[in-house]
């Protein structure tokens, strides 16, 4: 159990709301919507800030409130729109191995890959952190990110 | 002979035990493979934060995209830019640069062809932006000059459909 002193809603604004803004902007993958979803999980931090009993740090309290945000508010999305993209056709499956980019790959990556390896190479979060944030083990967090970098250096050139 | 990939998964990213790394290191010593696994294991990291990064950037300046303005941006960031212009020339993005810590002021867009040439409204002078610094090349802070000699006005999102013209 991580002890942390209580902290101003403002003061965990200003230290950490680039960090909500960031994941936000890799789930949603629309400024407007990353910004918003910013204002959205401040206000839900605010009215539930009551219930936080220390299990884990302010950050990553923030970032699992701003993780079920975004997932609900783009499955809100997806219900109401065609998803656009979706229509093109999917050149990692169709192509050989030796005709992808590394870019091709990441980009590529099934949303749960994608969004550990953000959480790890873009964020820079600890394993702990992220196996917060995501709500499983350590070890599962070092296994899932094994498996990434496996399958991912074989398109290293 | 037992290989140590996972172990070098952990060891990249910092999180292998104080007590592992005897054995990780003794053991690539010996083995030219988990050297390799290594090398790799960096280079991706390094490819992937690239990525991220770029993507990132992209989404951030997505509206950049929409049409041929330049967007004016006055920034505060830490690390970076005061200014951050954007110029759209045939689709390619083209970001100048000057760095210096201030506040966040405005973000003007600038049409990239004056019809109007005589009226020239100069932008207003920020408050918190103090003398700009060119950081390195000549060539943006001519860039810059340019830009801010043109006609500029601050334009809405209605004007901006209207006169979007050919989009990327
Ligand atoms: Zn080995």
């Amino acid at each position: 159990m991580i002890f942390e002193k209580k902290r101003s809603a403002k003061e965990l604004f200003q230290t950490y709301s680039g960090d909500v803004f960031n994941y936000s902007l890799s789930i949603l993958k629309d400024y407007d919507d990353a910004k918003d979803a910013v204002q959205e999980v401040f206000i839900r931090f605010i009215k539930s800030e009551e219930t936080f009993r220390g299990e884990c740090s302010y950050k990553t309290w923030l970032l699992t409130i701003t993780r079920n945000y975004c997932y609900r508010k783009s499955e809100g999305k997806s219900n109401q729109l065609q998803k656009i993209d979706g229509a093109l056709p999917n050149a990692y499956e169709m192509n050989i191995d030796s005709s992808i980019s590394l870019n091709d790959a990441l980009a590529e990556l099934s949303k749960d890959e994608y969004e550990i390896f953000y959480l790890r190479e873009y964020a820079g979060y600890s394993y702990l952190e992220i196996a917060e944030i995501l709500k499983i083990s350590v070890d599962n967090v070092k296994v899932k990110l094994y498996r990434v970098r496996q399958r991912l250096r074989k398109y290293l050139k | 002979m037992k290989h140590y990939d996972f172990e070098i998964s952990l060891f990249v990213d910092g999180e292998l035990a104080e007590e592992d790394k005897e054995k990780l290191f003794a053991h690539m010593a010996a083995c030219k493979e988990c050297r390799n696994t290594f090398e790799e294991y960096l280079r991706l990291k390094e490819k992937s934060k690239d990525f991220f990064i770029q993507k990132m950037d992209k989404l951030k300046n997505k509206d950049a995209g929409k049409n041929k303005f330049y967007k004016i941006s006055f920034y505060a960031s830490a690390a970076a830019a005061v200014i951050l212009i954007m110029l759209l020339a045939g689709g390619k993005e083209r970001t100048a640069y000057i760095a210096k810590t201030e506040v966040k002021y405005d973000t003007v867009y600038v049409s990239e062809k004056s019809e109007s040439a005589g009226q020239i409204k100069k932008l207003p002078a920020p408050q918190a932006v103090k003398k700009k610094e060119t950081s390195k090349q000549d060539e943006d802070s001519k860039i810059i000059e340019y830009v801010m000699s043109l006609p500029s006005e601050k334009i809405t999102e209605a004007d901006l459909v209207k006169q979007e013209n050919g989009s990327m």
